[in-house]
Order: structure tokens, then sequence, then C-alpha cells
């Protein structure tokens, strides 16, 4: 069981049992499990991306602090996925060194205490106490390092990769606009500056076409102006001056003076402020540009999160037409209320939008086997007796009599324990025949030390 | 058949056995780990101290998500708890939230025991029994 189920209580045993709060952290609040895919929510909690899934679908509200939530506000939390990788490959190895170490430590008292009683030298035990302790650290030590390189490399790739490509389609995507606003001065700037990849190929030609008609050979350091920590974008036209003209230019802008079209505003600004704009504006005035995006690939719409819709104003139709567009099977057995089928497409693009978020996506026939099984354990549930009205409660306590004396002795035994402020109650670690003695001190008539006298 | 709830309610039990909550335990009957048996110590400096309370916890698959019935197994002289043995504890129906664990529940109870809320009383004269005698101290 402890092998199935790593525990932050795992650590008590241990010489940092500080560890125990570390790893309660990096655990799920709802499924108590380590982060799987964290998302935080609008209030600042993390939760797995399924488990606040399901529970925003059921209540709309955070778990943890009940403050009113939607699903489209949940952001990933990435240094929280990376801190439950590097502590996942850590924990056993860690958790085995500690216990082991203080098993060590707690060998080497037992042994001292008794030496010490028996006879005065003890020098050689002392020696192979050492022994132990250093046995013990390197066979687990390079291990755990060992691990913590590969998951800081694997990190780094994965934090490489999706950036990259974002990059990429980003410029392509402005490329693309860009040619169809026919201006050549701002493609060129957009190649000179932007990812790196596409300036290998394209630097010597495009170099020699564009720049070499307007700037000097030894002003090519295609960084710098872009990096000019004084470029400010102009709120209204969008374009990039230097902070100490921006409010002049703002006055004018307001008042009309200058032309609002993009391309002559920043031909003239470039020719008098006489330093060459490489940046885009932050946004396009030109509004209706925007509008048209390229439609989506088959290969992007996999990845878009499905809505989640809305239960009253859904018609069953509709839902059933969706579930089969999916390739989930509806009226298996006999027809379905529209009450389950909607449950069903609930929790499919919850299902759905928690494994896009996965480090690592599992396929839709297995999603939807998932989705088949989550239905069965929800539907073979049986109504339990004590959930009858009649339920026999004497009947039950006398069913169960062993049961309950066994939970009697570990409450009571807990209870000792704490009143005792942590120190061990000898007396209930027989708790049935000293259940007397127990009881008495609880009453408070008698002391711990009177007890064990 | 492993599933999200069955698999909670086993870490629930292994907090249970490794770092228990004073005064109480709980655990899975023998072949049904979705039913519960638990104990209450009650608490000192009230009426319940020193007593042991048994209660059944039953859990759905929805666990989780949703919170289990819970019923005294005891006779209860308590303002919040019905003849029958059912609570009315305000966080296992309407306030009850995904985060709460076995070992959260039995301390809510606990202090219920402590503490309990005369405004909904589901026993009566429990209740203006309480009301009472706590205005008398």
């Amino acid at each position: 069981m402890d092998a199935d189920f790593p525990d932050p209580t795992d650590w008590i045993q241990t010489p940092v049992p500080g560890l125990q709060a570390l790893e309660t952290s990096l655990r799920c609040q709802v499924c108590k499990e380590l982060f799987t895919a964290p998302k935080v929510t609008s209030c600042g909690h993390t939760f797995c991306s399924l488990c606040i899934r399901r529970c925003l679908s059921a209540s709309s509200k955070c778990p943890t602090c009940m403050k009113p939530d939607e699903e489209p506000r949940l952001r990933d939390n990435i240094v929280v996925s990376e801190l439950v990788n590097s502590f996942d490959t850590i924990r056993k190895s860690l958790l085995e060194t500690l216990v082991a170490k203080e098993e060590a430590r707690k060998q080497a008292e037992e042994e001292a205490q008794r030496d010490a009683s028996t006879r005065p030298k003890r020098s050689s035990y002392d020696l192979d106490d050492d022994g132990i302790m250093e046995d013990a650290e390197p066979v687990h030590r390079p291990r755990g390092k060992r691990r913590r390189q590969d998951t800081t490399a694997s990190r780094q790739t994965q934090e490489i990769g999706p950036p990259r490509r974002s990059t990429r389609t980003s410029s392509q995507r402005i490329n693309s606009r860009i040619g169809s606003s026919q201006t050549p001065v701002v493609v060129e700037s957009d190649d000179d500056d932007d990812f790196q990849p596409i300036e290998e190929f394209s630097e010597d030609d495009d170099f020699r076409s564009s720049s070499r008609a307007k700037r000097k050979p030894t002003s090519r350091v295609p960084e710098t102006p872009t990096k000019k920590p004084d470029l400010v974008p102009c709120p209204i036209c969008s374009r990039l001056k230097e902070q100490s003209n921006i409010e002049v230019h703002v006055d004018r802008c307001i008042d009309g003076k200058r032309s609002p079209s993009p391309t002559l505003g920043r031909a003239n600004d470039a020719s008098s402020a006489g330093t060459p704009l490489k940046r885009q504006p932050i946004s396009f005035p030109n509004v209706s540009k925007l509008q048209h995006r390229a439609p989506y690939t088959a290969e992007e719409r996999e990845k878009l999160r499905l809505p989640k819709g809305n239960a009253s104003l859904a018609k069953e139709a509709d839902i059933r037409k969706k579930l089969r567009e999916i390739g989930i099977k509806c009226d298996v057995k006999g027809k379905d209320t529209k009450q389950v089928l909607w449950t069903r497409l609930q929790e499919w693009t919850n299902l759905w939008n928690a494994n896009l978020d996965s480090e690592s996506p599992k396929t839709k026939p297995v999603l939807i086997k998932e989705l088949e099984a989550y239905e069965r354990s929800q539907l073979a549930q049986k109504p339990s007796v004590v959930q009858n009205k009649d339920f026999e409660r004497e009947a039950w306590s006398n069913a169960h009599k062993p049961g309950f004396d066994a939970l009697i002795a570990n409450a009571r035994k807990t209870a000792t324990q704490k009143k005792e402020d942590g120190t061990e109650a000898e007396a209930t670690d027989q708790p049935l025949d000293s259940m007397a003695g127990v009881q008495a001190e609880l009453n408070g008539i008698g002391s711990p030390e009177a007890i064990e006298a | 058949m492993s599933t999200t709830a069955r698999r909670r309610l086993m870490r629930d039990f292994k907090r249970m056995q490794t770092d228990p909550p004073a005064g109480v335990s709980a655990s899975p009957i023998a072949d049904n780990v979705m039913t519960w048996n638990a104990v209450i110590i009650g608490p000192a400096d009230t009426p319940f101290e020193d007593g042991t309370f048994r209660l059944v916890l039953h859990f759905e698959e929805q666990y989780p998500n949703k919170p289990p019935t819970v019923k005294f197994i005891s006779q209860m002289f308590h303002p919040n708890v019905y003849a029958t043995g059912e609570l009315c504890l305000d966080i296992l129906q309407n306030r009850w939230s995904p985060t709460y664990d076995v070992a959260a529940i039995l301390t809510s109870i606990q202090s219920l025991l402590n503490d309990p809320n005369t405004s909904s009383p589901a026993n009566v004269e429990a209740s203006n029994l309480y009301k009472d005698n706590s205005r008398e101290i």
C-alpha cells in the first residue's frame, strides 16, 4: 500500500519532517495526488486540470476559497508543473536515503546506550556506525543527482519546444498579413529582428536587396533600435516614439494633425527622427484586417479547447448530434434522457480539455474508453443500506463490533497522545485492558506519572 | 476496479493511519472501501467528554465532488443531530468542498460536539437546553 499511495505523511518518520508541508503543497487538494497539468484559478489556487474542470462544471466555485470562477479563466501553472516533475523524480531516493539515515541513527543510539550500560569501551562500534552512514549516502546520492539533471535537461527541451514554434507561426502570420498590405519596409524589419532561424537563410539576400539602399554598412546592428529602452508605443496610433517626444506626439495625434495611415506615418517617422524603425506596432490600427485570421487547419482544430455550452439552451437533438460526431455512443441501453446526454458531453469536454493540458496527451479512442469506464463506474453503484430510511443502527453496531472496538482503541490512543503533549503513552499500548487508567487520566484524576508509578 | 473515488478513499485511509487527528479514528469496512466506520472521542469540557461516539460514512463514486452520507450509530442528544442519527452540518450539505477528506469531516463533527449550531436545530429539545445552559454560564 505504501508503494501505491505515496503520501506527505511519509516524511514524518524521517529526520526532515518539514518535507511533509512541501509535499502537501505539491499535491492537488481535490484528488490529493501530485499535480497533473496544474492549473491556477483566478483566485490563485492550483489544482489538476481535470479536477478543477470537474469541480467548476459541478459548482462554478473554487474548491478551496469558494470564490466564483469559470473554466476559461484557468491558466497554466508552469512553475508548479516543473516543481512536481523534479520532486517526483527525486522523491523515492530522497525518502529512502532519509529513512536509512534515521534508521542508522536510531541503531547507533541504541548501540551506544547498550554499550554505555555494558562496557565503557565503544570506539570500534562508533567506527562501525559511521561506516553505515557513509555507505548509505553514496549509494543513493548519485542516483538522485543524475535524475535531477535528466529532468532539467528534459525540461529545457520542453521549454524550448513550444515558444519556438509559436514564434515561427506568429511571424508567418505577420508575414502573410504584411504581404497583403504592401509595405516592403515592414517586411524587411520583421525579418531582421524576429526569429533567428529565418534570419539564417534570409539574412544575405534580404540585407542586400532592401537594407543596402537605405542603411550605411556600419549601421548594420539589427537589434539595437528595438532594444533602445526609451522607445514607447503611442497609445493612439501605436507607433514607436522616443519617450521624450511622446507627449508632443500624442498631442499631435489627438489633434489629428498626422494622417492616420500607419505606412505613411512610419515613413515620416523614420525620416524625421533619423532612426530606422525596426518593430511592428504593438497593435494594428486597422481592425478590419485583424478579423480575417486564417481558418484553423485540421491539426490546429484538434488542439482547440471545447466550449462548455449551456444546459438549458442546448437542445437534446443537438447534444446527440455532437456526441455522435465525436464518436461517443448514445442510447446503448434504451433511450438516454437529455440529462444523461448532457452529463456525458460535459464529462467529455472535461476529459478532452484536460487532456490537451497534459504533457503526454492520450489519443481520442483512449479518451472515449475512459469516458465509458467513468460512466459505468458512476452507474454501477447501488444505494447502500446506510442511506436507507430504516437503517438499523443497533444491528450495524453489533455487526461491526470488532471493527468499532479497534477504532475506539485507536481514537483513545491519539486523544491521549495529544493530551500528554507528544510523550508516549505506555498505558494505551494495551488499549482495552488499561481503559480504566486512561479514562481516569482523561478526567484529570491521575497524571501520567501516577499511572507509570 | 480502481476509480477516482476509490483511489482517493484509499489515500484518505492511509492518511488516517499515518497521521490521524487527535481523538478520531476511521477505517473502511472489510469488503467495501465505499463504506467506513468511524469513532469520535467526546472533546474535553463538553457534555460529551470522554464518550465514544460511533458513526458510519457512505461514499459514492462522485466523491470527492459529492459529500458522503454520515450517520451517528450511537444515540446522540445534540442540537444538530436528528433522532435517526443524521447530522445537520453545513459542510456535509451546501458548504461541501471537494478538498475535504475523511480526516477533515471527522474533525468538523468533533468540533460540532464542542460548538453546536443552535440557529438550525435538528433536535429542538437539545437546542433549547443548550441555549438555556450556556446563558447560565
